[in-house]
């Protein structure tokens, strides 16, 4: 490579190891470190091993003086010479010792040497490690006594032969692994090492500018991050030489493409540049100026003086500043054109600060000089505008202060405009007239874009004071943003306005003067309303009471003149009074809604119950006409729900009335679904069916489907309607769905929400226990066979009992027998002399910690009510349920001992018609049961009363002889229109036909009671009806009790 | 006067060169291994030659036979030994002057308590261990006994007291002939269980005897240092230190004794030396 000769003379260590290539300096280091490394561990060792040596030595002479002394005491103290020299031989022959001796106290001497021991150790080895033969004497004592002194030496030289042995083997190990680690080295350095020759060769590609191509990677990691680094270099200058290049393309591009002239000279003023423009302006190209003074291209002169003015760019390059040309400078082009300019020049520098040139921007003032001239006639325009309007109009900075004004404005105010400029409105404002302290906020708001309207009262220079209209707008004056207000006199508008508020004034007051006479009016209007309602309502009741007199008279002509021709006549009476009577009773209703005083109840009650009861309503009438009646009742639905049991009983009559009239031949169905809390109650008929008009009509009040309806069917054409209005009250409607000669359907929707039952504390009797034993009762009750009943219930509990036949002989036995003679009073309601709610009130009097229990034979709330409020403390209904009746007692009775506490469940009060797990049957609503035998539900009696037909039998006889005169009653009372005599009657039989489960009387007797109650024209029909019925009780009782005396002595045979 | 003192001066110490110059053994009968025999006794001759002025040495012998040889011969001048009371001895003429204290001491015959034999007569015919021909309560004693139940055994001799008893231990022999008060410090210390079939009358420990050659002054002197030993607080130290070793129990020492009081000894040799025709 042409290196200089090297001088051996100034060989130093540093100088020699600058001299050495990187594998020689490898190879020479590692050697250097891998010799002192395997010196160091061959001294480490050897030492270490000669340590456990000696310390292996010194413990083995130890442990075999010990043992030679155990060994040789016994013969030592016999005195046996022979066995310890013998075992002396033995010892020396096979252990490392080398010679023991012993001598006894008489001098006595033994001794065994091992003379075979050649050392392969040299003898500076030897004195290098330390290990030598060492010995030791021990005196042989026994009891105190001195038996002699053994002598033990220990040999080394099979310890010094092992450490010469290792020595030597770690150091042939160690120059082989020196061998072995210098080869690894030159052999991975010397392939490591060659990728090193190719980034070199690429670095001198890349100096000489080539900047293409990358070096493959190769190498260890470290030599392949090192080219991966020379490639990412390599990129890096290409790219910056990009960039460089771009950057003077863009400058290049940027100077020829500005506006301005810009000539470049160097440090003498000689161009060196000039873009597009400068040539332009100056006539000259950058070829032809290139090299030429500055000042023999640019060439200016001084606007007003004609004279020669400096070229800046010899002070910019002299004074190192940028330098500003004077204005009303003329640039002179080559061809003589004469250009306003302005312009400026720039030093250039060098990165060192050095300068090198100047740049030289100027540009054409002509078209600014234009444009300002332009300018000004804009302005002259616009003040022409501005003091021309009629509009007053003010400019206005964001504080309020006038900035300028119009003549319309001076006007205005018979002010010049000076005395507006820099004042703010309230100068010209009238005093105690404005609201001045809200002005800046208004001023704020327009200022902010938002358009503002207000109305001002200014005060002329004459004093005189005028309002006017001000609209404020943002807009922009001389370059600032301000608020412009217009503002116009409204003291015209002001005046016009004044007139018409008068005229409004006074039309209001004539507005209220009608207004009071239209409300005398309508109040009067409504009152006369009321005072209809309540003619209607008393009227009403007016018509009804001779009406029932009229039923009542037909009824007994026709019951007298059966046979005869004048019984059709009766009959026609009968059913035209009964017709004036569900008129009558329906514009009542209608009346009620109409005066708005129909209340709706919202309490708990049985569906199932309500559902019967309508469903018996119609059931006879269907069954008369020879008309299928069937109702379906969804098993889901709820037992219990929330609503007004009457009213619902009520709009499913009328629907069902209604279908049963309109229904020639076929079927009627009631359909009862729940959907959430809402149930639907369809009604199904294969009648007559409607037109859409009539549809439509359906609900109006006094409408029916057409005048021929009520001419063929009767009615007043209230029902649907007070139907209707009475499921609104309820939050339901009624919907028909329906075809001329197709029959019809309405779907009562009611919200009714499931609810739990009445929560009544119910005991039951576990094995026959009896849970009223030793408690005293008094019951009243009139009718013979539920005292019966609840004697033997009483009884049969444990309970003692004193029966009492109305209020009046109840009150006799209390005071026949003392206040405390019981324990609690069993209270029929309707008995005769003195009623039940009397006879409480008076022991309520005498006896008031007296419990009295009401006995009824309905669950109405109302009921319930008035036996609360006439002090008793519960009430049962009849036909009694065994355990309520027993919990009630216990309840409240006052007991002389222990009474077993009652079990706290949940059960319904009464069910007469259970919902759930079965379709409700259709055949309860057909009537069958009410005719002839098989009233009384026999086989149910007996499991009532289990084992007891003879108590059955007595049960059926007392009935059979008390209610025999019944019927006649019956007859007598609906003959004489005595509703409440008919009530007490079927009130009574009501609860007899429970007693004997004879479902249908006890159905018919409930129907028979509401209507009597209510004054109802069925009251007198279903007394009839249901005194024939308790006359077929009793022909069925009396065959009962007649069968049941033949067949009890035959099977006592 | 001057010359009464030289005298006497000189009677001392030529009598001192001479005492000095005698060394009288001491046998002791092997009943332990000799370096335990030596531990043991000779802290007590040391102290006994120091009290007495007398000098006395251990003589041991490998075992009981070549001691009671040895002994038969005459060959030592005090022996602690009951071998002293064979017939064929009685040529020797040792003097009983003393012995160890403490109670009297029995023969047994002993199993070890696991074992099956529960009775002598369950012996007849088989192995039993004796210290050797000549142990009085190791074998006379057991072996009179055996004569006179009509048992009989095959003798195996294990050289000394617990050499027969290691014998035993180690199950190599069904039964032994034991001194009681040696088994049960050998037992104490082996931690070994054992049980006695036979235990004779008692027997007094073994006497310490004088050779007719020993001086009356010598002997006496050697006798009142051994008995005087336990009373004095360095002597009972030797004692209590030596006894330790074996794991003697008190008494320690020695007391008075006569031949007299061996009668009943001499009589078992009689009957057993008698029987084997020895």
């Amino acid at each position: 490579m042409g290196a200089a000769p090297f001088d051996w003379r100034t060989l130093t260590p540093s100088r020699l190891w600058a001299r050495l290539s990187l594998t020689v300096r490898v190879m020479l280091g590692a050697s250097l470190a891998l010799v002192f490394a395997s010196v160091l561990l061959l001294v480490v060792s050897t030492r270490q091993g000669a340590e456990y040596s000696r310390a292996q030595i010194d413990e083995h002479l130890a442990s075999e003086i010990d043992s030679l002394e155990r060994a040789i005491g016994e013969w030592a103290v016999i005195g046996d010479f022979a066995n310890i020299e013998q075992f002396f031989r033995q010892r020396v022959g096979q252990t490392d010792i080398r010679a023991i001796s012993w001598m006894n106290a008489t001098g006595h001497f033994l001794e065994a040497v091992d003379k075979d021991e050649v050392r392969r150790a040299p003898g500076w080895f030897v004195r290098w490690t330390g290990v030598l033969s060492p010995g030791v004497s021990r005196t042989l004592s026994i009891g105190g006594r001195n038996y002699g002194q053994i002598t033990i030496e220990m040999t080394a030289t099979p310890a010094q032969n092992r450490l010469w042995d290792g020595f030597l083997n770690h150091l042939a190990i160690l120059a082989l692994a020196l061998a072995l680690s210098l080869s690894v080295i030159l052999f991975v350095l010397n392939r490591g090492l060659r990728p090193l020759s190719v980034l070199t060769r690429r670095a001198d590609e890349l100096a000489g500018g080539d900047y293409s191509g990358h070096i493959q990677r190769q190498g260890s990691p470290e030599l392949a991050g090192l080219i991966d680094a020379f490639n990412h270099m390599t990129t890096g200058i290409a790219e910056a030489q990009g960039a460089l290049r771009d950057e003077a393309e863009r400058l290049s591009v940027t100077l020829s493409s500005i506006g301005d002239g810009v000539i470049a000279t160097d440090v003498d003023g000689s161009v060196e540049f000039m873009n597009p423009v400068a040539e332009a302006m100056t006539g000259w190209t950058i070829n032809e100026a290139r090299g030429r003074s500055v000042l023999q291209v640019f060439v200016i002169i001084d606007e007003a003086t004609r004279g020669e003015v400096d070229c800046p760019v010899g002070r910019a390059t002299r004074e190192g500043r940028v330098v500003g040309l004077a204005n009303h400078t003329l640039l002179i082009s080559r061809d003589g054109t004469e250009r306003p300019i302005a312009d400026s020049a720039a030093p250039i520098r060098h990165a060192d600060g050095v300068i090198h040139g100047a740049v030289l921007v100027f540009r054409d003032q002509g078209p600014e000089r234009r444009a300002a001239h332009n300018l000004r006639e804009s302005e002259a325009a616009y003040r022409g505008l501005f003091d021309g309007v009629s509009e007053a109009i003010y400019v206005q900075d964001a504080q309020g202060r006038f900035l300028d004004v119009n003549q319309a404005a001076e006007r205005m105010y018979g002010l010049p405009r000076s005395d507006f400029i820099g004042k703010s409105p309230e100068f010209i404002a009238a005093p105690g007239k404005n609201d001045l302290a809200s002005l800046p906020s208004i001023v704020a708001r327009a200022f902010a874009g938002e358009p503002q309207r207000f109305e001002f009262w200014g005060r002329r220079a004459s004093g005189e004071v005028f309002p006017k209209e001000v609209h404020l707008v943002r807009g922009r004056y001389r370059g600032q943003e301000v608020v412009i207000a217009s503002a116009a006199d409204i003291t015209e508008r002001k005046q016009a306005e004044a007139e018409l508020k008068q005229h409004r004034d006074h039309l209001e007051e004539l507005v209220h003067s009608r207004t009071a006479e239209l409300t005398v009016a309508r109040n009067e209007a409504e009152r006369l309303a009321r005072a209809k309602s309540e003619f209607l309502a008393n009227m009403s009741h007016e018509l009804r009471t001779p009406l029932n007199g009229v039923l009542g008279m037909a009824r007994i002509g026709a019951r007298d003149n059966v046979g005869r021709a004048s019984h059709e006549t009766f009959v026609r009476i009968l059913d035209s009074s009964a017709h004036l009577l569900g008129v009558i009773n329906d514009i009542l209703d209608f009346s009620k809604i109409d005066a708005d005083k129909l209340s709706i109840e919202n309490r708990p009650f049985a569906l199932a119950g309500a559902i019967g009861n309508a469903s018996s309503f119609v059931a006879g009438t269907a069954q008369q006409k020879g008309i299928r009646f069937e109702a379906t009742v969804t098993p889901s639905l709820p037992e219990w729900v929330t609503g007004d049991s009457q009213r619902l009983q009520q709009i499913l009559v009328n629907l069902l009335s209604n279908a049963v009239k309109f229904t020639e031949r076929g079927e009627v169905r009631l359909r009862v679904a729940g959907d959430g809390e809402d149930i639907y109650f369809k009604v199904i008929d294969t009648g007559i069916g409607m037109t859409e008009e009539q549809v439509a009509r359906l609900f109006q009040p006094f409408e029916q489907a057409d005048s021929s309806t009520t001419r063929k069917y009767g009615g007043t054409g209230l029902g649907l309607a007070i139907s209707q209005n009475l499921a609104r009250l309820m939050g339901g409607e009624i919907t028909v769905d329906c075809a001329p000669g197709g029959g019809s359907s309405f779907t009562l929707r009611l919200p009714l929400p499931a609810t739990a039952p009445d929560l009544v504390v119910r005991t039951e009797s576990v094995g026959g226990e009896r849970r009223l034993a030793g408690l005293r009762l008094l019951a009243a009750e009139d009718v013979e066979v539920n005292r019966l009943i609840l004697e033997d219930l009483l009884i049969h509990e444990g309970a003692h009992v004193i029966f009492a036949e109305d209020g009046q002989q109840a009150l006799d036995r209390l005071e026949e027998a003392g206040v405390s003679a019981f324990d609690a009073v069993l209270m029929d309601v309707q008995m005769p002399v003195m009623n039940g709610l009397d006879a409480a009130r008076r022991l309520r009097e005498i006896a008031p910690a007296l419990p009295v229990i009401g006995l009824t034979a309905h669950a109405f709330a109302e009921e319930r009510e008035k036996c609360l409020a006439a002090g008793m403390v519960e009430h049962v209904t009849k036909p009694i349920d065994v355990d309520l009746l027993v919990a009630a007692i216990l309840r409240h009775a006052r007991p002389n001992g222990p009474i077993p506490s009652p079990t706290l469940q949940s059960q319904t009060s009464h069910a007469t018609f259970p919902l759930k797990g079965r379709e409700s049957s259709s055949s309860s609503f057909k009537g069958e049961v009410r005719r002839g035998m098989g009233l009384v539900d026999w086989s149910g009696l007996r499991a009532r009363y289990p084992g007891r037909q003879a108590f059955v039998t007595k049960l059926a006889t007392i009935a059979l002889s008390s209610e025999q005169e019944t019927p006649a009653k019956l007859r007598a009372a609906a003959a004489q229109q005595d509703l409440v005599a008919l009530a007490f009657i079927a009130h009574s039989l009501k609860g007899v036909g429970g007693n004997l489960m004879a479902q249908g009387v006890q159905e018919l007797a409930a129907r028979a009671e509401s209507s009597a109650r209510q004054c109802e024209p069925p009251a007198a029909m279903l007394a009839a009806e249901l005194a024939d019925q308790v006359e077929a009780l009793l022909a069925e009782l009396a065959a009962f009790v007649r069968e049941d005396g033949v067949q009890r002595p035959a099977s006592a045979q | 006067m001057m010359h009464r003192i030289l005298a006497v001066a000189l009677c001392f110490f030529l009598a001192g060169v001479t005492q000095a110059e005698t060394t009288y053994s001491f046998g002791v009968l092997p009943q332990r291994s000799a370096v335990l025999t030596a531990q043991y006794w000779n802290p007590i001759l040391n102290y006994a030659s120091g009290k007495s002025g007398v000098r006395l040495e251990l003589g041991i012998r490998k075992s009981a036979e070549e001691f009671s040889e040895a002994e038969g011969r005459g060959e030592f001048d005090f022996v602690h030994s009951n071998h002293v009371f064979i017939p064929d001895h009685a040529a020797a003429a040792y003097r009983v002057i003393g012995r160890a204290a403490g109670v009297p001491i029995h023969g047994q015959i002993v199993v070890p308590e696991a074992s099956a034999v529960k009775s002598l007569r369950e012996l007849e015919g088989r192995e039993v261990g004796f210290p050797s021909k000549n142990a009085f309560v190791g074998y006379a004693a057991p072996m009179s006994a055996l004569i006179q139940a009509g048992v009989s055994v095959t003798p195996v001799f294990g050289s000394n007291q617990e050499g027969v008893m290691a014998q035993l231990r180690s199950g190599a022999i069904p039964a032994a002939g034991v001194n009681s008060r040696v088994m049960k410090e050998y037992a104490a210390r082996e931690n070994f269980r054992y049980r006695a079939l036979w235990t004779s009358e008692p027997y007094l420990d073994l006497p310490v005897a004088v050779h007719p050659r020993v001086p009356v002054p010598v002997a006496q002197a050697v006798r009142d240092a051994l008995v005087s030993m336990a009373a004095d607080p360095e002597g009972l130290k030797i004692l209590k230190a030596s006894a330790a070793g074996i794991k003697q129990q008190t008494p320690w020492g020695f007391v008075p004794a006569l031949d007299a009081e061996y009668r009943n000894q001499r009589e078992v040799y009689r009957i057993v030396w008698k029987k084997e025709g020895r």
